[in-house]
Order: C-alpha cells, then sequence, then structure tokens
C-alpha cells in the first residue's frame, strides 16, 4: 500500500463531505450532532458493459407518448445499474435517495418526463396522446 | 401605464407577499403604484391597513362597492373614487416620487359573484354577447380610463385562487399574468389549471368582443411563473423543490430566474407592521439575503414589462 500526501487525505475528506446528503450536511454545523471518522474498505468499481447516451435517452423520455414505453426505455440492459439511472436523475433536478430501490427511481424519471407533460396536457385539455 | 394581475389557482402559494412587495419595491424605485385587492380574503388589504381602521373608514369604499353598482345594473363611479393612500408604507417610500395607492378588497366580495352572475345570459345571442361583455370587461373599461387620467406607471391586480366572474375582470383587465407557485407538485398543477382557464376566457372573450367594432380583443401575455417559499441549501433550492422547477421550465412554462425564499421569522409578522418586508434594512445576512432577492425578483419583473 503507497502512502498518500496529507493532501490526498484532504481530498478524500473533501469527497466524502461532497457525498452526504442535503440533510447530513445541514447537520454538520448543527451543535446537535457530532462528527465521527468511519474508514470503508473501497469496492470494486463495476465496469459498465454496455454505455448509455444520457442526452439521447432523455430526448426520447421527454417524447413518449406514454409512461409504459418510457419504462420500456428504462429497462434495456444498460439501463439495469443505479450508476446507469443516476445521471438521468441528475439531469433531471431529481432528488435521489441512496435508500430508493432502482424501481423507485425509475418511476421518478418517468413521472418526471413523460408523466409530467400528461398531467399537464391532461389538465389543459390539450388532447392525450392515446 | 402597465397592468399585470397576480395569480394562480392554489391557495396560498405566496400572491399577495409577491404583489405587495413587488409594489413597494417599485415605488421606492420611484414609481406610482395602484394596487387593486380582489381577494376577498383582503389580506392585500390588510397587508398596508389595520382592520380596525378598514372598518371604520373605508369597508364602503372597496373593490365589492365598484363591482355592487354593476350588480345594481348602474354604472359604477370613476375606479378612483375607491382609491386610498397607506399611510404608514408611503411614508418608507424615501425621497425617488414614488407611490402605492390601493383599491381595498372587502370580505362581502365573495358574493358579488352571484349577483353579477344573474345580469349573464339574454333573450337571445346578441343580448347574451352584449350581457356578457357588460359584466367582464367593466374593469377593463375602468383601467383603461385610468391610463390617460391618472399618473400611475403600473397597476398590480392580486387576484383570488379562483375563476370567478371578478377574477376574470381583473384577467380581462390585463396585459400581463405573473403566477406565484410554490415548487411542489399541486401548486404546479395549478399553473396548468390557470393556463387552461385564462385560453378558454381569451378564446370567449375575443369571440364576443368580435361582435362589437369599440371592443379590442385580449391578449394577456403569461410573463411568468414567480417560485416562492424557497428553502435554501448550499446556496441552492433543496433538491425537493428544484426538481420542480426545473420540471415547469420543461413543460415551457417561462419562468423567473430570481425567487421569494421562505423565512418565516421575516414573513410571519411582516403584513402587521403595514410595511412590506423588501422595505425593511436587516442586519441579519440572511434576512438581508431574503430582501436582495426580492430587489433581484422585481429587477427582473421590470424587465419583462
Amino acid at each position: 500500500m503507497s502512502d498518500l500526501t496529507p493532501v490526498q487525505v484532504l481530498k478524500k475528506f473533501v469527497q466524502a463531505l461532497e457525498r452526504l446528503s442535503e440533510s447530513d450536511a445541514s447537520r454538520l454545523c448543527d451543535p446537535a450532532f457530532d462528527i465521527e471518522v468511519k474508514l470503508v474498505a473501497k469496492r470494486k468499481k463495476q465496469v459498465a458493459t454496455v454505455s448509455i447516451n444520457t442526452e439521447e435517452l432523455l430526448r426520447k423520455l421527454q417524447a413518449a407518448d406514454s409512461r409504459d414505453i418510457a419504462h420500456t426505455l428504462l429497462l434495456t440492459e444498460a439501463t439495469q445499474t443505479r450508476s446507469a439511472l443516476e445521471p438521468i436523475a441528475r439531469a433531471l433536478d431529481i432528488p435521489i435517495n441512496k435508500q430508493d430501490k432502482l424501481e423507485v427511481l425509475r418511476d421518478r424519471i418517468v413521472e418526471a418526463t413523460v408523466g409530467s407533460r400528461l398531467r399537464s396536457l391532461a389538465i389543459k385539455g390539450d388532447g392525450i396522446p392515446r | 401605464m402597465d397592468v399585470v394581475a397576480v395569480i394562480n389557482y392554489k391557495g396560498g402559494v405566496g400572491k399577495t407577499t409577491v404583489s405587495s412587495n413587488i409594489a413597494a419595491e417599485l415605488a421606492f424605485r420611484g414609481k406610482k403604484v395602484l394596487l387593486i385587492d380582489t381577494d376577498p380574503q383582503a389580506s392585500l388589504t390588510f397587508s398596508f391597513i389595520t382592520p380596525d381602521l378598514w372598518d371604520k373608514k373605508y369597508k364602503e369604499q372597496t373593490i365589492k362597492a365598484w363591482f355592487d353598482a354593476i350588480s345594481d345594473g348602474q354604472e359604477p363611479p370613476p375606479i378612483t373614487d375607491f382609491v386610498i393612500t397607506p399611510p404608514t408604507v408611503n411614508k418608507r417610500l424615501g425621497d425617488q416620487g414614488g407611490r402605492i395607492d390601493l383599491i381595498c378588497s372587502h370580505l362581502g366580495l365573495i358574493n358579488v359573484d352571484l349577483e353579477l352572475a344573474v345580469l349573464l345570459g339574454g333573450v337571445n345571442m346578441k343580448q347574451t354577447k352584449k350581457n356578457y361583455i357588460k359584466v367582464h370587461g367593466k374593469l377593463r373599461e375602468a383601467i383603461s380610463a385610468l391610463a390617460t387620467t391618472s399618473d400611475y406607471d403600473i397597476v398590480i391586480i392580486d387576484c383570488p385562487p379562483n375563476f370567478n366572474i371578478v377574477t376574470k375582470n381583473a384577467i380581462i383587465a390585463s396585459e400581463k399574468i405573473l403566477i406565484p407557485a410554490k415548487p411542489d407538485y399541486l401548486s404546479t398543477l395549478g399553473i396548468d389549471y390557470l393556463q387552461r382557464s385564462v385560453n378558454e376566457l381569451v378564446t370567449e372573450f375575443n369571440e364576443y368582443a368580435g361582435t362589437d367594432d369599440d371592443l379590442d380583443e385580449i391578449s394577456p401575455e403569461i410573463m411568468g411563473v414567480i417560485f416562492t417559499m424557497i428553502q435554501i441549501t448550499s446556496g441552492q433550492p433543496i433538491a425537493a423543490q428544484r426538481q420542480f422547477m426545473s420540471q415547469t421550465k420543461r413543460l415551457g412554462v417561462p419562468t423567473l430566474s430570481n425567487y421569494f425564499r421562505e423565512n418565516k421569522s421575516i414573513f410571519a409578522d411582516a403584513p402587521q407592521a403595514l410595511v412590506p418586508v423588501v422595505l425593511n434594512r436587516y442586519t441579519h445576512p440572511t434576512h438581508s439575503g431574503v430582501v436582495t432577492e426580492m430587489e433581484n425578483v422585481t429587477t427582473e419583473f421590470q424587465s419583462l414589462l
């Protein structure tokens, strides 16, 4: 094992802080909470076997005529992992909870794209594609 | 003279806070502003005068009294007869020459709609159309007259969270519509309801107005959604709100880039002081930050007029 420089160690702390959820980040300044440092062994990164074009997928999701079609787009081999779905969720400003199952994340993406459009059309009475 | 309606179908989204603070900042910058409160809850009215003073002095001089004349089948008096100049806020406007005037609301305004509805209909289509214009176009007529007889730079109409005849009068009278909305699921649905109702109203009014050579068609423009009650973490709205802000933009609705932040400590009792928060100077950095954000909203608002 090679030794890290103090700067590299500090960078690891900064990265750990950046991974905190919004609620945890706000607790950093809360005197009711203490900070403990817990070290965990690094997991091997999964090698993505199929890459996806997030921009292209987003465009297709936005244009989908139904939630079913959007779900189909998110059930391909390339969208079976959290790491594949999270960039899409982030691009849509969807909050990501680490505890959420893959299905929940998928549903949120569908609702943020085609779902919101269908709701809007239904209320405005502009006619929903059948 | 600009005429702007502030409305959302959803209640409790901050319509009155938006109307009063934008009006106050515009007046502070030297503009002459007329506020019209068309919400029977009279929240805007009671943000500038106390309910006891209203009861003693102004309750016969409200927008309800103006509409009552129409309900009675009479030509309403000039709308300027109903204008008051709230003293407390106007003392805080500095020396730029600005002014805030107000036409108060009345808790009984809620019943005016039924009385106005009686005037609708007619023995034939021509009469029906004439009555429709008579009932729905009166505020437009009155405000158009203001443009030549008063020194107002802008009229801001605070609307109730419904689409009754009084609200329709306000929309028909306006050139622009500002939509305050909380970035949450139900409030953003309210934006869609509103767009639908406005489109239907414009179509209906213009169809009827087409039969009268003296009437111009209306085309009120949605100037944008102003997001309210924003919670900030790490310098930006929290993720739960950000998703609905982004979603609204994706649906093609124009949105203002500046917003009103949630801050109960300063907003909760501001109306009681009869001076909108934007005119206060705070030493606490968070509170002064809220004021700066409202000043930025007003600058953006002015750029959209």
